[in-house]
């Protein structure tokens, strides 16, 4: 009987420490956060300041309200390399992960993805217009009509 | 509850469903992505599998003949009507060997208030959370694998694992230099949508079975006819039900500060009732002798079995291309208790083919893990479990098309022994065995 329990226990413990070993041992593919993007809001947003820990949460669709308790909305690129460096820098993931996030909440009905542009300029456009928008920049000069935040 | 259909009825709901599908895949841009423009989300998928077994026959019936009734179309619709509020629906229609016969179903539909990030509510039909990807197992497109390991989503128990009808408190807690908690509590109801076929019906002709002789002593006393000179062979099962009066759980997922890495933990608890008239047909052991005289009898039943426990204990690490998962689980019905674990590696390799390797375990009964009980009955203890080593390859060959085949290499047949059984096809005869299973899958 302990035999029998020792080898299950074995087998089982074997196999997990193999994986853990296995996924320790991978080295991270995340790069260092690019800081060449800019996060933007609508002028009327009451902060000036978020950490990246506030925008990784609110792009995931776990939050939903700036400090402030106004209603955040962000928004994004549908695709390309500003899109593609946003998601590595600010998210930790990459794009096909972030993607496949989305889908399986779509999918199973548990959120509703931002909304999607096919251009920056859209994009800012929609932030500067729409009160509690999010978005973010690539440009080097900020686009009219909207604030820069901070990343703490 | 028990409609005969007919084969050239399921082909032409097959064909309606695949029509609407054509049409609304060829009205999607072919650039767009999983995020819209519109607040009126439309999502949607139509899955074809093949599937075949070696040696034993599994999931479906006489699978080692290979079968191609394995499919699936679904089609969402989410709408955020006001602010807080959210409403979403997705139909489905599914055929897998004898289940699903392409009848489109509501596979979810619930309305969601969400009160504050901490606190939201919903109400109506909701997917079970359990493991970390119980309410996805319907949707081909989000894993690299075919099936879901098997050793922890039971497909045979996919009909009451999959959605509860009822209300739930949901919410993501923010836990400071800890990350975050998300949960999902809820109760509610549960009802089978067809137990004539698949696990339920096959349970329905096992348990009808085991008790025939029994059957035909009483129709030889309803009879008047002398003791043994009746036999009882199962018919068929009238209006079955299957239904959960009360079932409540929840689960908990924690995403450390630690990028990719998630855990989480689920659990459940309730009752279910099956009730039926089961029909047997009662013939002359020596019908001359006696002037063959055949009858029918019926016998009505209704029970409540307990589910003292489902539970899972979760793991997932992705980083870079590399996942890597863990996952146990089990469940506790009456006293009776299984379990069963998996570890799975995957990879992606660019933007078109993914891999993944899974080493999968099954106990039909944690306290026989050996099979010394099956032994003592005459049957090989390899029906005590089922151990599966799996090889999955994926290709997303363009943004809305994606191709997976996969092969098992299965040790044991605690999953297959009850197809034999219950359906008088082969018993499981191989302790070792394969299966293989291909998949394509069209999605927007």
């Amino acid at each position: 009987m302990t035999g029998r329990i020792w080898t299950r226990t074995g087998a089982i413990g074997l196999a997990v420490a193999l994986w853990a070993a296995l996924a320790v041992g991978v080295p991270r593919g995340s790069a260092q956060p690019d800081r060449g993007l800019r996060i933007i809001a609508h002028p009327g947003v009451g902060v000036d300041a978020v950490d990246e820990r506030f925008v990784e949460r609110v792009y995931l669709g776990k939050r939903s309200r700036w400090p402030d308790g106004t209603t955040v909305v962000p928004v994004m690129l549908k695709s390309g390399p500003v899109q593609e460096r946003f998601v590595e820098s600010y998210l930790d993931r990459s794009l096909s992960r972030f993607v496949n996030y989305w889908r399986q909440a779509v999918f199973t009905g548990k959120g509703v993805p931002p909304q999607a542009f096919d251009r920056e300029a859209e994009l800012a456009a929609f932030v500067a217009a729409t009160p509690g928008a999010m978005g973010f920049w690539s440009g080097r000069t900020p686009p009219s009509g909207v604030k820069i935040l901070t990343i703490e | 509850m028990t409609a005969v259909r007919g084969t050239g009825g399921r082909r032409a709901r097959a064909r309606g469903a695949a029509a609407v599908f054509a049409c609304l895949l060829a009205a999607v841009p072919a650039a767009a992505q999983i995020f819209a423009e519109q607040e009126v989300l439309v999502r949607g998928f139509v899955s074809q599998g093949y599937l075949n077994t070696a040696n034993n026959n599994y999931l479906v019936p006489r699978s080692v003949n290979g079968t191609a009734e394995f499919h699936e179309t679904g089609l969402i619709v989410t709408a955020v009507p006001r602010d807080r509020l959210r409403v979403g629906i997705q139909l489905m229609g599914r055929n897998f060997g004898d289940t699903g016969n392409d009848q489109v179903v509501l596979d979810w539909a619930f309305g969601d208030y969400r009160w504050k990030d901490e606190l939201g509510l919903r109400a109506g039909k909701i997917k079970m959370p359990y493991g970390l990807y119980n309410e996805g197992r319907d949707v081909d497109l989000l894993r690299t694998t075919v099936f879901l390991p098997q050793s922890v989503y039971d497909e045979r128990m996919r009909d009451f694992m999959l959605a509860y009808e009822g209300a739930a408190a949901y919410g993501s807690v923010t836990l400071g230099g800890a990350g975050d908690l998300d949960y999902h509590l809820f109760g509610g109801t549960l009802n089978v949508a067809d137990p004539s076929h698949g696990f339920w019906g096959e349970s329905y002709a096992e348990a009808a079975r085991e008790i025939e002789p029994e059957i035909a002593r009483l129709a030889e006393q309803d009879l008047g006819l002398e003791p043994g000179s009746a036999e009882a062979t199962f018919a068929f099962i009238r209006d079955p039900e299957v239904t959960f009066p009360w079932i409540y759980g929840g689960s908990v997922t924690w995403n450390p500060p630690v990028p990719g890495l998630r855990l989480g933990a689920s659990a459940m608890q309730g009752r279910f009732n099956y009730r039926g008239e089961i029909i047997y047909d009662i013939a002359l052991v020596d019908p001359v002798a006696h002037k063959a005289h055949l009858s029918s009898f019926s016998l009505d039943i209704d029970q409540t079995l307990r589910v003292d426990r489902i539970y899972s204990v979760s793991a997932e690490y992705l980083t870079g291309a590399w996942q890597f998962v863990a996952e146990l689980g089990g469940t506790k019905i009456e006293g009776q208790k299984d379990a069963g674990y998996y570890v799975q590696t995957g990879y992606r390799f660019g933007k078109v083919v993914s891999a993944a390797a899974t080493w999968s375990q099954y106990w039909a009964d944690t306290e026989d893990r050996e099979g010394k009980i099956y032994e003592a009955r005459g049957l090989p203890a390899y029906y005590a479990w089922q151990h599966d080593g799996t090889l999955s390859l994926r290709l997303d060959l363009t943004s809305h098309w994606l191709l997976k085949i996969e092969h098992h290499f299965l040790n044991g047949t605690a999953m297959a022994e009850y197809l034999g059984v219950a359906r008088e096809l082969e018993a499981p005869s191989s302790r070792r065995w394969g299966m293989l299973a291909a998949k394509t899958t069209f999605h927007f």
